[in-house]
């Protein structure tokens, strides 16, 4: 097994679609199709794409709680049976997202319930099995934001364990929690979440030269490749040898259909690196050009290798510095 | 079909130093009936099950009564289960673990499951670290499986 996930606060996706929805009236949904159930957390998000593309098998690990937890564990299980799991059942309820879709008056109803609270004992065990998994990896990737109980210096001791047993460390985070990680122990790959922050490494980013600044500053704790997106048809990429920008050239993007582009782009970067020996800014491209026919699909739903191809073309590469 | 087919690739595990209190707990939340102990190589040690922490606190002369209700003294399990709550989980493991590889047959894993009145067994790899469970139920469902190919493919002949 190549791959290793941590999703240290996994949540339950659950879509209702309902047309016309209002307030204070019952709605009766009848086909199934339209109450759709997802795991979901970043870590799984990367996890279920990989099987979906090449059938490429994980372990995920990560802190599952009560009811939700359960549903969570068992979808994974009947849908993805290339995922090993490896969490722990732990007191309380996992995370609950529930979005209500109006697609006819384009109204999204959003109901976020909070996670589950970590114990001691729960985190030391966590560790445990960490070390006892990653020996067996090549491949780290930690990504989201942590339940309550967990310390932010929590991702850096994760890294670090990673990079000790030899994997490449993938981080995909934001706020305090990135800027700790990368201070403490930078993983090989660093993708700053910018979904709802402009804020990186504790830096408002605005004008370009605000972006080149974080991402160089990355890359300076010794990072090997950094992408930050930006101004949504862009991403820069820093490695130690320059920094690029990479633009979408043709094709519209829906904004609406922004949902998993982010893990897309992981799993898709992980499938390079297991099978090709592309040089990195190839890499991030490929990640990009997945992201980018990930946003044909409104779900969060990995896209075909030819399809990926396809976008390859579409995507022009610049050096910034 | 091989076990490597159908099993629930679940690597859950404790470790042998845990308390029999962190079983429980664990048991309880993962709706789990016991659990494999590893190593820190995932290479399993033993197996503790809810069946071993039961007869660990019950007298053993309970066994050979029809009834335990004529027992003044219920108190006795929550005496028992005090003493042993922090103790580590070694000491009430099963020590020899039968185990399948993923490429075994499920004839042979059924074999061993009923010669042995085992509900599940552990999968393990060919360094004989952890990669999940198979199970009765989906041991049958895997059977159901096969019976329901060889009609289709007899059909399309």
């Amino acid at each position: 097994m190549d791959v290793l996930t941590i999703t240290m606060n996994p949540a339950l996706d659950r879509e209702i679609i309902i047309p016309h929805f209002q307030l204070n009236t019952l709605h009766r949904v009848f086909e199934r199709e339209k109450l759709i159930s997802d795991p979901g957390g970043k870590g799984i998000n990367v996890s279920m794409m990989l099987s979906k593309l090449n059938d490429t098998p994980s372990i995920a690990m990560g802190f599952l709680g009560g009811y939700t937890g359960r549903i969570i564990s068992e979808e994974l299980r009947k849908r993805y049976p290339n995922v090993t799991l490896n969490f722990i059942h732990i007191d309380g309820e996992s995370r609950e997202n529930i979005s209500i879709l109006d697609e006819i008056n384009h109204y999204i109803t959003e109901i976020n319930a909070p996670g589950p609270v970590v114990q001691e004992p729960d985190l030391l065990h966590f560790m445990k099995l960490f070390n006892t998994v990653v020996s067996r990896t090549k491949i780290t990737v930690i990504s989201g934001s942590v339940p309550v109980g967990v310390p932010l210096d929590t991702y850096s001791i994760l890294s670090e364990k990673a990079k000790e047993s030899g994997n490449k460390v993938y981080l995909e985070a934001r706020g305090q929690l990135l800027t700790n990680t990368v201070k403490k122990c930078c993983p090989e790959v660093v993708r700053p979440d910018m979904r709802s922050t402009n804020k990186i490494m504790g830096k408002e980013v605005e004008s370009l030269n605000e972006y080149m600044e974080v991402g160089k500053e990355i890359v300076s704790y010794g990072a090997e490749l950094v992408i930050i997106s930006y101004k949504f048809k862009h991403d820069l990429i820093f490695t130690p040898e320059g920094a690029w920008i990479l633009t979408i050239e043709q094709g519209e993007l829906d904004e609406s259909h922004l949902l998993g582009t982010g893990d897309a782009y992981v799993a898709a970067m992980i499938h390079d690196y297991l099978t090709t020996n592309h040089s990195l800014l190839e890499r991030a491209k490929y990640g990009m050009a997945a992201a980018m026919a990930k946003t044909t699909y409104l779900k969060k739903e990995m896209p075909s290798l030819s399809d990926i191809e396809k976008n390859l073309d579409n995507i022009k590469i610049e050096k910034l510095d | 079909m091989k076990v490597g087919d159908i099993m629930i690739r679940d690597i859950s595990a404790i470790f042998e130093d845990e308390t029999v209190e962190r079983f429980i707990r664990l048991c309880a939340n993962h709706l789990r009936t016991g659990m494999p102990v590893v190593d820190d190589e995932m290479r399993i040690l033993g197996y503790i099950s809810e069946n071993d922490i039961v007869n660990a606190v019950i007298p053993s002369y309970f066994s050979m009564l029809q009834s335990a209700s004529f027992i003044p003294d219920t108190n006795q399990l929550k005496k028992k289960l005090h003493l042993i709550k922090d103790e580590p989980i070694s000491k009430y493991m099963a020590k020899s673990v039968i185990s399948v590889k993923e490429s075994d047959t499920l004839l042979h894993a059924s074999d061993l499951l009923i010669r042995h009145k085992f509900f599940s067994l552990c999968v393990v790899d060919e360094e004989e670290r952890l990669t999940g469970l198979v199970n009765r139920s989906r041991i049958l469902l895997g059977v159901l499986q096969e019976l329901e190919e060889e009609k289709n493919e007899n059909r399309e002949n």
